[in-house]
C-alpha cells in the first residue's frame, strides 16, 4: 500500500496566488458565458434576417 | 519553487501569466494571424462578433495544444536551455495542472467554433489540436528526423480553419493557404536546430542535424526553401494573391532564398565558431519575415479595396 504523504499547510504566498487565479479563472468564465450570449444572439439576429426575407 | 513540488502536486505560487506562458502567446500571435488571414482573405462574409469568436477560438485551441506539448515534453524541455523555464519544468505548474487546463481549453475552444462559425471548422480544429499534441509531439518527434516536415501540418492548418469558418467548405485556396505554411516550417525550424543540436542531441530528440548532420540539414534546407519560394507563387496562380502579392512573394521569395543559399555555403552546425551560425540565424529571422509579409500581403488586399488582381 502507498504511503500518505502528509499535506502541508499552503504558504501565504500560496494562499495568495491560489485567490489570485481563481479570480482569473471566475473572470475567465464569466467571459466566456458573455461571449455565447452574443454569439447566440447574432445567431438569432441572422436566422429572423433570413426568415424575413 | 523546485520541479519535486510542482510533481507531488504541491500548491505552487502559479500565476494566471505562468498559465498563459503555457500556451505559447508568441506560437499563439502568428496563429491567430494566418487564421484571421485565412477568415478575411475568404469569399464569404461574417458578422464581427461571429469572426471574432473564430479567431478566439482558433487561439484557444493552439494554446491548448500548447500547454497539452509543455506537459507532455516537461522531461526533454528540462533539459534544453531554451525550454527549461516554461513552466512545467520550472516548477510553477504541476503536470497533471497543465494536463487538465489545455484538455478543457481545448474543449471550450472547440465547442466555441461550432457555435460561433460551424462544425467543419470545429472538427478541423479539434484534428489540428489532435495532429500537434499526438502525431506530433507524441509520436513523431521522438521518433524520426521528419518530424518538422510532417508535424508542420499542425501549424498549416489556422489560416485553413479561418477560412472554412468564413465559407463552410474547403475550396483550393484553403489548401494553398495551408502548403504555403507546410512547406516554409522545415527550412524555418531546421535553421533553429543547426544551433540547437547540441541540446537536442542532449534530450535524445532525433532532429535532422542530429541524425544526419548539419551539411544534409543545410542542404534540405536549400532544397526545401526553393520549394517553398516556388509554392508561395501558388495563391497568384488561382487569384486569391494580387499584384501586390506577387511582389512580396518575388521580393521576400528572393530575400529567404538568398539567405538559404548563404546557410548552405557556411559551415553552421559543423564549426565550433560562433560565427558561423551568422547565417543560420540569419534565415531563422527571415524565415519569420517572409511568412508574416506573405499574410500581411493577402490581408491588405483582403481588407483595402485599391488591390489589383494579376493581369489587370
Amino acid at each position: 500500500m502507498k504511503d500518505e504523504e502528509p499535506i502541508r499547510p499552503m504558504t501565504e504566498a500560496e494562499a495568495k496566488a491560489r485567490k489570485r487565479r481563481s479570480r482569473w479563472t471566475a473572470l475567465a468564465l464569466f467571459a466566456f458565458v458573455i461571449l455565447i450570449f452574443a454569439i447566440t444572439m447574432s445567431r438569432l439576429g441572422t436566422a429572423s434576417l433570413v426568415g424575413s426575407q | 519553487m523546485s520541479s519535486l513540488s510542482a510533481d507531488r502536486n504541491l500548491p505552487t505560487e502559479a500565476t494566471a501569466l505562468d498559465y498563459v506562458r503555457l500556451m505559447k502567446p508568441r506560437v499563439m500571435s502568428l496563429v491567430v494571424f494566418t487564421a484571421l488571414v485565412g477568415l478575411l482573405a475568404a469569399p464569404a462574409q461574417m458578422d464581427w462578433v461571429t469572426g471574432a469568436s473564430a479567431v478566439l477560438a482558433v487561439a484557444l485551441g493552439a494554446g491548448a495544444a500548447g500547454a497539452l506539448n509543455m506537459w507532455y515534453d516537461a522531461d526533454i524541455d528540462a533539459l534544453m536551455a531554451r525550454t527549461v523555464s516554461r513552466p512545467v519544468p520550472a516548477g510553477m505548474i504541476a503536470p497533471a495542472d497543465a494536463q487538465a487546463f489545455g484538455l478543457i481549453v481545448a474543449g471550450l475552444s472547440v465547442t466555441l467554433m461550432a457555435m460561433a462559425a460551424n462544425i467543419l471548422a470545429a472538427v478541423l480544429l479539434a484534428f489540428s489540436i489532435f495532429f500537434y499534441v499526438v502525431i506530433y509531439t507524441m509520436w513523431l518527434k521522438r521518433s524520426t528526423p521528419q518530424n518538422i516536415v510532417i508535424g508542420g501540418a499542425a501549424g498549416a492548418f489556422p489560416p485553413m480553419i479561418g477560412w472554412v469558418a468564413a465559407t463552410g467548405n474547403l475550396s483550393v485556396d484553403a489548401w494553398i493557404l495551408f502548403g504555403v505554411i507546410f512547406l516554409w516550417t522545415p527550412p524555418h525550424f531546421w535553421a533553429l536546430s543547426l544551433w540547437t543540436s547540441g541540446e537536442y542531441q542532449r534530450a535524445g530528440v532525433p532532429m535532422l542535424p542530429v541524425t544526419h548532420g548539419a551539411a544534409e540539414t543545410r542542404r534540405q534546407i536549400l532544397v526545401y526553401t526553393l520549394i517553398s519560394v516556388a509554392f508561395g507563387l501558388a495563391p497568384v496562380a488561382t487569384g486569391l494573391g494580387g499584384m501586390l502579392y506577387l511582389a512580396v512573394a518575388i521580393l521576400g521569395g528572393a530575400c529567404f532564398l538568398w539567405f538559404a543559399i548563404q546557410v548552405y555555403r557556411s559551415s553552421a552546425g559543423s564549426s565550433d565558431d560562433p560565427a558561423s551560425l551568422k547565417p543560420a540565424k540569419g534565415l531563422f529571422g527571415i524565415s519569420i519575415l517572409y511568412l508574416f509579409a506573405l499574410f500581411m500581403a493577402l490581408l491588405i488586399e483582403a481588407v483595402l479595396p485599391f488591390s489589383l488582381p494579376v493581369g489587370v
